[in-house]
């Protein structure tokens, strides 16, 4: 009775395994130096108890109808549980067809946007409109729904390999489900994703039960404080989504394409055919590389995610009095300028991401040149 | 649905079976699934009936309660240890930072609040940090006394005041003193426009790879033109 009884546990999260298992990143990733995805064998476990066989113990327990579920077990099914619904997540933002109203409040700030996202002949068509304050909209068309970029690769359950050790997204955010909860009157699950080591933001997530789109996201930061919160207050779905283009004159529409983002296995993308001339000797880990690109400001942007935060790195020259040092953060984004110097030329490094300032200034002050 | 709807569906062990027929619609997970569940001689329906009382039993919470499945976030997250070992916040520490090295940014993201939560701990900590921060200071050009300059910049103003941020704690180079300030410095609009440039070409990063759809755009201040 026992014996099946764990033998059936294992096979199905040897089956969840199967279920995150990624095409294979790796080939996109061989000019990364610093990490590498790779589609190996999910380990049997969240970091912390990946060193014993957790379902494999406890064998004398009192019958196997009373035995309970060890903490390592509960932990272990936590984590492929919401591994599966993050991996459902992130395929829905891209593959539904959705418009809503959606918050976004930081530092005692609100701003309310209209999102739009529809797939047309297997290309996406996302909105974002500003809906107080300037009008403004961020319109990206062209990406087409099987380009996958690394971090959501990342997201999806696929490992990363960082020199000796293999890393999933478990093994640096720790997992739990804190319940349910209606958000824009559809019910979700709310996910509790919370990192384990302090140089990155958690996350609370509602998750829409029927959908999987993420109603609403915020971002946890140390002693627990919410730095931002997106929040869905009014969903559309399927074939109620226009995307219709509004014109006004006085709008600023930018256009913004991700389509040089994927990281397809079979195709690789263009940034990372670009060569990366700079890295941060010093980053958190889990953060990996994922592309490099020249900056509209002048100079290289150098992007690295560990699948569920992002940060930039901006190279740019400077003379001496252009160089500038600080800091500020708006909501959850960190900005740290800082200086370098490369034989006579000066550089300011800017980093801009959505982890701690003190981490991200760390990052910023360690990057260097990859080329001497 | 009502609270005591969803303690009837925990109690029939449902929750578990929903979440996995609602969430996890990989087919192939899906199709495996029904197979073992049809092997399993209902044991693991059992252990999945069981599921339910794992997140009570993480929450502290007695196994047979019936209490409500919808924790206030805060409350939740409230129950956790802090996420770092660090409670005093990096961000006093950040503008003291800010403050002490020489020449600081007046990064324009959009938010006049911001920048009171540096105001406060600015006053005190200036000199230390001034000191203690050898690595980020610039030594040549550090003469100025720090923070009591910049309140009223000679730079000439962007037309927004709800753009434009007027911390006295952030110094443009161009605010130091003349010698100092060479005519090549960046004047603070160009500073404004760089960062704006920066926070929009992050932001597509982050679109692309943190897994939420165009939501970071929103963070890109709204610059009028």
């Amino acid at each position: 009775m026992q014996a099946s009884y764990l033998a059936v546990a294992l096979s199905l999260f040897s089956v969840m395994a199967i279920a995150q298992t990624e095409p294979n990143p790796e080939q996109s990733l061989n000019n990364s130096a610093a990490a590498r995805v790779s589609d190996m064998p999910p380990s049997a476990a969240p970091a912390e108890s990946s060193s014993e066989a957790p379902l494999v113990q406890d064998q004398s327990a009192q019958g196997s109808r009373a035995r309970p579920l060890t903490e390592q077990e509960r932990q272990v099914i936590i984590h492929k549980e919401v591994q599966l619904i993050l991996n459902k997540m992130s395929r829905a933002v891209r593959e539904l067809d959705y418009q809503g109203l959606v918050t976004f409040e930081f530092d005692n700030h609100v701003d309310s946007m209209r999102i739009s996202h529809k797939v047309i002949d297997g290309v996406e068509h996302e909105s974002l409109v500003q809906l107080n304050g300037a009008r403004r909209e961020v319109r990206s068309v062209g990406r087409g729904a099987n380009c996958t970029a690394i971090g959501e690769h990342l997201l999806r359950g696929a490992s990363m390999r960082l020199g000796e050790r293999i890393l999933r997204l478990w093994d640096l955010y720790q997992y739990s489900i804190l319940g349910r909860q209606r958000i824009a009157d559809r019910d979700a699950l709310l996910l509790g994703v919370k990192p384990r080591d302090e140089h990155r933001y958690g996350y609370v997530i509602a998750v829409d039960r029927e959908t999987a789109l993420p109603l609403m996201l915020e971002l946890v930061g140390g002693a627990n404080k919410v730095r931002e919160r997106f929040q869905f207050v009014d969903l559309k779905l399927g074939a109620d989504v226009e995307f219709a283009p509004e014109q006004a004159a006085d709008k600023l529409v930018e256009q913004v394409d991700r389509s040089h983002l994927c990281s397809d296995r079979e195709q690789l993308p263009e940034v990372h055919k670009t060569r990366q001339t700079w890295e941060a000797a010093w980053l958190p880990e889990g953060f990996v590389f994922s592309g490099q690109q020249a900056s509209k400001a002048g100079g290289d942007q150098i992007m690295y995610t560990d699948g569920l935060n992002a940060l930039s790195i901006f190279v740019q020259p400077a003379s001496e009095e252009q160089v500038i040092i600080g800091t500020t953060h708006r909501g959850a984004t960190s900005v740290v300028m800082s200086k370098m110097s490369l034989g006579q030329q000066l550089y300011t490094v800017t980093a801009v991401g959505e982890i701690p300032g003190g981490s991200l200034r760390q990052i910023a002050e360690s990057v260097r040149s990859k080329t001497r | 649905m009502t609270d005591k709807s969803i303690d009837q569906h925990r109690q029939q062990g449902q929750q578990l079976a929903e979440s996995l027929s609602a969430l996890v619609d990989d087919q192939a997970s899906d199709m495996e699934l029904r197979r073992l569940l049809k092997q399993s001689d209902a044991k693991l329906e059992e252990q999945w009936s069981r599921y339910h009382m794992i997140g009570a039993a993480m929450r502290g919470e007695s196994v047979t309660a019936s209490s409500s499945l919808l924790p206030g976030i805060q409350e939740a997250l409230a129950d956790e240890a802090p996420h770092s070992a660090k409670p005093a916040g990096f961000w006093a520490g950040a503008g003291r930072f800010a403050i002490a090295a020489s020449v600081a940014c007046v990064v324009v993201l959009g938010v006049q609040q911001n920048w009171q939560q540096f105001a406060e701990p600015a006053g005190e900590a200036v000199v230390a940090e001034a000191d203690a921060s050898p690595v980020i200071s610039q030594p040549t050009l550090v003469e100025q006394p720090v923070l009591a300059a910049g309140v009223n910049s000679p730079l000439p103003r962007s037309q927004n005041p709800a753009i434009v941020n007027r911390s006295p704690n952030f110094l443009m180079p161009s605010q130091l003193s003349g010698q100092q300030a060479a005519q090549k410095a960046l004047t603070e609009e160009e500073l404004q426009r760089r960062l704006n440039i920066l926070m929009m070409e992050h932001a597509n990063n982050a679109a692309a790879n943190s897994g939420r759809g165009v939501l970071p755009y929103a963070r890109v201040p709204k610059i009028e033109q």
